[in-house]
């Protein structure tokens, strides 16, 4: 029985940890196409003049994202990004961004 | 007491499905394993990105780029050195970083032949080179037998200034050696080719150059097509910078353009030509009768080979264009699906996203912004803006800003 129990949990383990690649990539692809003009560190890329955003607060990152969808007037050109995800995307992509970077 | 047996010998069935199927994740963490062999062809937007996220998503592979120029050059941000805006150097890239700091191996050779059947993949030095997956990120070739009077030996006369810097260097120094008052053409290719505003960017920049040093020069556009990339933000940048010293003209009747007078004589040509996937992907039979690489675009794995995927320029990649930003963000999506698939797992959807920037002067910047997502069937296009139209001067100035930032940052995600 505890044999049992313990093959269970390990297979449980497996699935999840497969879920979990299959997830995290999923995620880490779209995060990576904010990397290509932000930079994939907490200090950005200064010669480029876009901002970091790796590291940054979760709450922070989000409500910049939901503001700029909204409308023009913080920045055109992240207007035009931000409209092509759902919030919960949104929600997702900062998340994952926060948690990036040396802190 | 039956169900409850029943539940577990259920889940019995599933956790040792679970075993099996997580088995090649395993197998690849295991030290002693062969590491997964990827070899990349090319070393351009698409090659050196796939490259870098194929070590930024695995440990547990090694990597080799095939690429013939120990330099390479960035044909986005081609215009500005072309009308002597900036160095040469600032186009360059060098592959010491991914080798130094991502461990990925560079061949300096070209690739001649691949054999889709034996998975390998044969070089000019007479390297034969294995591979368990192959990534083909070989950008575009010109297709010269389409046009009368024209022929690759002509492209030292006529540049194209399309693909190399030899031939941006070739037609820009017959653009500073044209006089003051001379006629300057640019013929535009069919759809679909590399950098959709490439050739309306090019014209627009090339007028500054002649409002600087040959105020009497004019530039003239053929062009087959009825529309074309963010139309009416050039032809209001144009007028508003360069009066009417730049021209379109329909090209749709077979005009015949010479330098000595039939129909329009012009000084100096830049012929474009119709392109195609390279010789390349078209003899390994990688390539339909489009002259393009069919790709799952979900994964971009070729449809018609195994363990073969191609990204960029060559690809037909649905709603997507043939652009730099295109490529690299193909190259992750890639990346992605190539080590989900060694280790035997489901693909994914991410979304990812294109952003084209085109300088109508040094100071006016215009761009288009795409998000895609593949639905099924094909990578389609989630939304699209252009830059808008009527605003103030400093706005486009923001954009012409964001449009050097945006070739350091890509340059520096991909190379850096």
């Amino acid at each position: 029985m505890i044999f049992y129990k313990v093959f269970l949990f390990l297979s449980f383990l497996i699935l999840s940890l497969e879920a979990d690649i299959k997830k995290n990539l999923e995620v880490r692809v779209m995060v990576d196409v904010c990397i290509t003009c932000h930079g994939d560190n907490t200090k950005g890329l200064s010669c480029s003049g876009f901002p970091p955003i790796a590291g940054k607060n979760k709450i922070y990152l989000k409500n910049r994202m939901l503001t700029f969808k909204k409308d023009e007037k913080g920045s055109v050109d992240m207007h035009r990004y931000a409209i092509g995800y759902s919030d919960t995307e949104i929600e997702t992509i900062s998340d994952y961004l926060s948690r990036m970077g040396e802190k | 007491m039956f169900d409850n047996n029943y539940q577990r010998r259920r889940f019995l069935k599933y956790s040792a499905f679970g075993l099996v199927s997580a088995f090649p994740l395993f197998a690849m963490d295991k030290k002693n394993n062969p590491k997964a062999k990827i070899v990349v062809i090319g070393g351009g937007f698409g090659g050196a990105s796939v490259a870098k996220y194929l070590k930024k998503y695995s440990q547990n592979i090694d990597v080799t780029i095939i690429e013939p120029n120990h330099i390479y050059t960035t044909m986005p941000k081609g215009n500005c050195y072309l009308s002597d805006l900036i160095n040469v150097e600032r186009l360059h890239q060098r592959y010491k970083h991914l080798r130094q700091s991502y461990n990925i191996s560079i061949l300096h050779d070209l690739v001649t032949q691949i054999d889709t059947s034996s998975k390998v993949v044969k070089t000019l030095n007479g390297v034969k080179l294995p591979y368990d997956k192959l990534v083909c990120a070989t950008g575009i070739e010109f297709d010269f037998d389409d046009i009368e009077g024209y022929s690759k030996k002509d492209i030292n006369t006529i540049p194209h200034a399309y693909s190399g810097v030899s031939q941006l260097t070739l037609l820009k120094k017959k653009i500073q050696s044209m006089d003051n008052g001379s006629l300057f053409a640019i013929v535009a290719p069919k759809c679909p080719y590399r950098c959709p505003p490439g050739p309306y960017e090019r014209a627009s920049l090339v007028a500054e150059y002649f409002k600087k040093y040959k105020p009497k020069s004019k530039i003239l556009i053929f062009d087959q097509k009825d529309s074309y990339c963010k139309q009416p933000l050039f032809e209001q940048g144009w007028k508003s910078l360069y009066g009417n010293n730049i021209e379109r003209i329909d090209a749709k009747n077979n005009t015949l353009i010479t330098t000595d007078g039939q129909k329009h004589k012009v000084d100096l040509l830049n012929f474009i030509p119709p392109q195609q996937a390279t010789a390349l992907l078209r003899q390994a039979g990688l390539c339909d009768k489009s002259g393009w690489a069919p790709v799952d675009q979900q994964t971009f794995a070729s449809t018609l080979a195994k363990d073969l995927y191609i990204i960029g320029d060559s690809s037909i990649a649905g709603d997507m264009p043939k652009s730099g930003h295109s490529a690299n963000s193909q190259a992750k999506l890639c990346a992605a699906s190539i080590v989900l698939s060694l280790a035997g797992q489901e693909m994914i959807k991410p979304k990812i996203a294109n952003t084209c920037y085109s300088l109508v002067g040094s100071d006016y910047g215009i761009s288009v912004i795409e998000v895609y997502q593949f639905d099924g069937k094909k990578m389609k296009e989630i939304t699209k803006k252009i830059t808008p139209l009527g605003k103030e001067d400093y706005f486009y100035a923001t954009e012409a800003f964001y449009a050097k930032a945006w070739h350091k940052s890509i340059s520096h995600d991909i190379w850096g």
